[in-house]
């Protein structure tokens, strides 16, 4: 075997992510949220949970935020009995970081009508679901196993105009799951800004 | 006062000019990330085609992103509006690592080239930009630049600027390259194992760098692939990729650009096939399939009237001991001559042609030769002449007449006049082939031949076979010339064959041919002068070599069928469609027996036909009755160097392969899924 210099170093840089499976037990957390309550997975077993990162300053996070879409989505299944969590995985110094009162501030601004807003300074819950971008959206059945993961529609423009005409793969997911029928997407790419993770 | 006047128009003339001077140029967009130009490429134009060129230049640092992004970003969008969008090129991109999240895509600079169709007739054409360009942080940009085709106005300089430009980007596009193969694949674990073959132009250890950027999501992993070995004889990398576990079951493969970077710095692209199925090939499996294709073999007409042969052997022989040596010696005979067909397929294979099976007959003077002979031995069925005795007499009596009648000629016989045919089973095992190692395949082919020799083999050890034959009598004769028959019916198909393969006069000279061969034959039975002999034998063969050397493939107007509902096969008219359409791709060819078969027994029924109508269905006929790199390339891309080959998109693009034989129950359930 001849020997070849290589500019890039080739290796599997896979160790630190995990790689969540549909239909498979979703990864377990438990993070203080910016009231000072503790949430962990446990605690939402027999409910249906949503997990949405969250970054204020992200264009793509803006598009659903200034359009009142991910709004009307945390009201329309808070209503059904899920659980909305947002979390947002930006260290401290990093874009979109926001401490516990400011999420607060933040929140009721938006108008938010999530369930609560994790605060995941360290990114392990990040980490552990393999969030890469805002918005990644997850779905968690009452069981406690993924059904859907990924975007949270199917266009990824930053432009607020296409929402209309998007199909919303969250809206879907539960939709069908809830009725006890098959979700058709289970997993699609998520696009938006990178987690600024520490 | 008129001075004034025609100061002022001058004036204002002037501004006018220099404002659609401004139109002109506004072609552009500039920010303090993005300046961007769209230009048109002049010498592009096809009669409702234009290529625009769109040209990004991106501030140090920042980059925007490919069509696939990688772990994080967004491609950039194109919209239009008084045209259609029928394509945008890739130029391939390159690889940026943020905090662990690897993407996909360009800084500097990157021109995108711009396939557009379905102009208006005003020429005026919006583009609708958007685009995100990142360091760190992410910036959205937006642009709209009009154009209007009948106000251009270029100069030669920048004519040939955007010529060179264009040329440029093109090379950077990654296209399908028949030379550039994925081999001999393993998945153990969620890894993907395989071999990058390389042409020989690019040889491997002028590589520095290899980079392998998946199409498409949610099959593998953005991290890159590793290198395993470098193989510097056969010209090829060993690579390692992630597969990701979510991965759906139903995608077999995936389109990956791989970008060579050589030590000089220059880049080669292509655009590659890797599959990414669950299941490793089973090797057993193939072995048995191939045996099982073996015996169907002998039910073909090709092969069948030549078993007849060996089974009178049998017959006149009183002798169970003497049956089972010649049925043996005729065994050799078959796995010889297998091994052979599998030696100089894999010796191709190793040169890097691309070639299948029943690939000898996209050649047509190979098919002539295979008409000539079953012609001559439907003759000689018939009673037209002996065997040896035309032999001998050109040998003059040598021992080598001894060779065709013996029992491994007959082997050797019975293998020559099968390649015509495929079994069913046949052709997932032969597929095999491409992507073994030789010995395994060369494994496949002997298996092939074990099960052609099969069926008489265990005949021969029936106990006490010779008693149980019936009685050897005149019955035989009349049995033999029927057995001519099926030999003459395999005569007029190959000679169809031919026909799809050469022009009209060259068909009329094998014709004659054919009338004057079976004349001096039978001269040659009839005469009783040895010199005679042998003078009718040197014309007849003299006549032969000129009509074989004077046979040209000819590219033939595709006859698509009798309902001509079939398109000829076009890789770019399948991309097009998928996703939209339901498509179904028929590979066949000519000497494919099985494919005839099925073309009239299903696929083009009335029946079949208006199914397919209903479900708005795209026919696909890849014909590969002459040899067609683009078609041996596809059918390689599935694993297949054979024909019958069947494969149907539905509207969500998942494929599904059909098997060798089909039945029209296996068409309607194609669609069943969607009720």
């Amino acid at each position: 075997m001849k020997a070849i210099t290589f500019m890039s170093v080739l290796f599997m840089a896979t160790v630190s992510w995990a790689q969540p499976q549909i239909n498979a037990a979703a990864p377990a957390f438990s993070e203080v949220d910016a009231a000072g309550k503790t949430h962990a997975l446990s605690d939402y077993k027999g409910k249906w949970v949503v997990l949405e990162w969250y970054n204020k300053d992200c264009p793509f996070v803006k598009k659903h935020y200034g359009s009142k879409n991910m709004q009307k989505l945390q009201e329309d299944y808070t209503a059904k009995g899920v659980v909305w969590l947002t979390v947002i995985s930006s260290a401290k110094g990093e874009q979109g970081y926001l401490d516990p009162a400011a999420a607060l501030e933040d929140a009721k601004k938006t108008g938010s009508k999530a369930t609560a807003v994790l605060i995941d300074e360290d990114g392990t819950m990040g980490k552990a679901y393999d969030a890469r971008v805002t918005p990644h959206m997850y779905v968690i059945n009452p069981q406690g196993n993924l059904v859907y993961m990924g975007a949270i529609d199917d266009n990824s423009s930053s432009n607020a105009k296409v929402i209309a005409k998007s199909e919303n793969y969250v809206k879907s997911a539960l939709d069908a799951a809830m009725a006890g029928k098959e979700v058709k997407t289970t997993v699609t790419k998520a696009y938006g800004c990178t987690v600024k993770y520490k | 006062m008129l001075n004034y006047f025609l100061t002022l128009l001058v004036v204002l003339s002037t501004l006018v000019g220099s404002l659609v001077q401004a139109n002109n140029s506004s072609h552009k967009y500039k920010d303090e990330l993005i300046e961007l130009m769209i230009s048109q490429v002049p010498t592009a134009n096809k009669s409702d085609e234009r290529v625009f060129l769109l040209e990004y230049k991106i501030k140090p640092d920042w980059h925007i992103y490919w069509k696939n992004y990688g772990d994080s970003g967004a491609a950039p969008i194109v919209s239009l509006e008084g045209a259609n969008l029928k394509e945008i090129l890739w130029p391939f991109p390159y690889r940026y690592v943020v905090a662990d999240l690897h993407n996909f895509g360009y800084a500097d600079q990157v021109t995108f080239p711009i396939k557009v169709n379905q102009l208006d007739a005003s020429g005026k054409i919006k583009f609708d930009l958007e685009w995100l360009v990142c360091k760190i942080e992410c910036i959205p940009g937006f642009a709209e630049i009009s154009y209007n085709l009948a106000e251009e106005n270029v100069n030669s300089a920048e004519a040939a600027r955007i010529e060179t430009e264009y040329k440029n980007a093109l090379l950077r596009v990654p296209q399908v390259k028949s030379d550039w193969n994925v081999r001999s694949v393993d998945i153990e674990n969620n890894q993907l194992r395989y071999r990058l073959y390389l042409p020989k132009n690019i040889p491997v250890d002028s590589i520095q760098n290899i980079e392998v950027f998946p199409e498409e999501f949610g099959l593998v992993s953005n991290t890159p692939a590793s290198v395993g070995d470098v193989n510097t004889t056969e010209n090829y990398f060993e690579l390692t990729q992630n597969l990701d576990v979510n991965r759906p079951s139903e995608k077999t493969s995936l389109m990956q650009t791989v970008v060579l970077q050589s030590k000089d710095g220059s880049h080669e692209t292509a655009s590659v096939h890797t599959p990414v199925q669950s299941a490793p090939p089973n090797y057993l499996a193939a072995l048995l399939f191939a045996f099982l294709g073996g015996m169907i073999l002998n039910l073909m007409p090709c092969v069948f009237p030549i078993l007849s042969l060996k089974a009178f052997s049998f017959i006149k022989s009183s002798d169970s001991q003497q049956i089972k040596k010649s049925t043996w010696l005729y065994t050799f005979g078959v796995l010889a001559s297998f091994l052979t067909i599998g030696a100089v397929l894999s010796a191709l294979r190793l040169s890097g042609e691309s070639i299948g099976w029943g690939f000898q007959l996209q050649n047509p003077l190979i098919v002539y030769i295979l008409v000539l002979l079953f012609f001559v031995l439907a003759l000689n069925f018939f009673g037209l002449f002996e065997m040896g005795d035309l032999v001998a007499n050109w040998f003059s009596g040598k021992a080598n007449n001894k060779f065709f009648s013996s029992d491994f000629g007959t082997g050797v016989l019975a293998v020559v006049v099968a390649s015509p045919c495929t079994a069913p089973f046949m052709g997932g095992a032969l597929g095999m082939t491409l992507i073994l190692p030789i010995p395994m395949s060369l494994g496949i082919f002997l298996a092939l031949g074990a099960g052609l020799a099969a069926p008489l083999l265990l005949l021969a050890y029936v106990p006490n076979l010779a008693e149980k034959m019936p009685r050897s009598g005149a019955w035989m004769i009349t049995f033999k010339q029927f057995m001519g028959f099926p030999l003459l019916a395999t005569v007029l198909w190959l000679l169809w064959v031919l026909s799809l393969q050469i022009g009209d006069s060259q068909f009329w000279l094998v014709l004659i041919s054919l009338l004057i061969l079976a004349f001096l034959i039978w001269m040659n039975s009839v005469s009783q002068s040895r010199n005679m002999k042998r003078s009718i034998l040197t014309l007849g063969l003299l006549m032969l070599f000129y009509v074989g050397t004077a046979l040209r493939a000819e590219p033939q107007s595709a006859k698509t069928g009798a309902a001509s509902n079939w398109q000829g096969y076009s890789k770019n008219l399948i991309e097009e469609n998928k996703g939209k359409k339901a498509i179904f791709v028929d590979f066949t060819a000519a000497w494919c027996v099985t494919c005839q078969v099925n073309k009239r027994l299903v696929l083009d029924t009335d029946e079949i036909q208006s199914e397919f109508k209903k479900r708005d269905v795209l026919l696909i006929r890849a014909d590969w009755t002459n040899k067609d790199p683009a078609i041996t390339e596809a059918l390689a891309a599935f694993g297949r160097n054979s024909v019958p080959f069947y494969v149907f998109y539905d509207k969500d693009k998942n494929s599904k392969i059909l098997p060798e034989l089909l039945t029209k129950q296996m068409v309607y359930d194609l669609f069943s899924k969607e009720e």
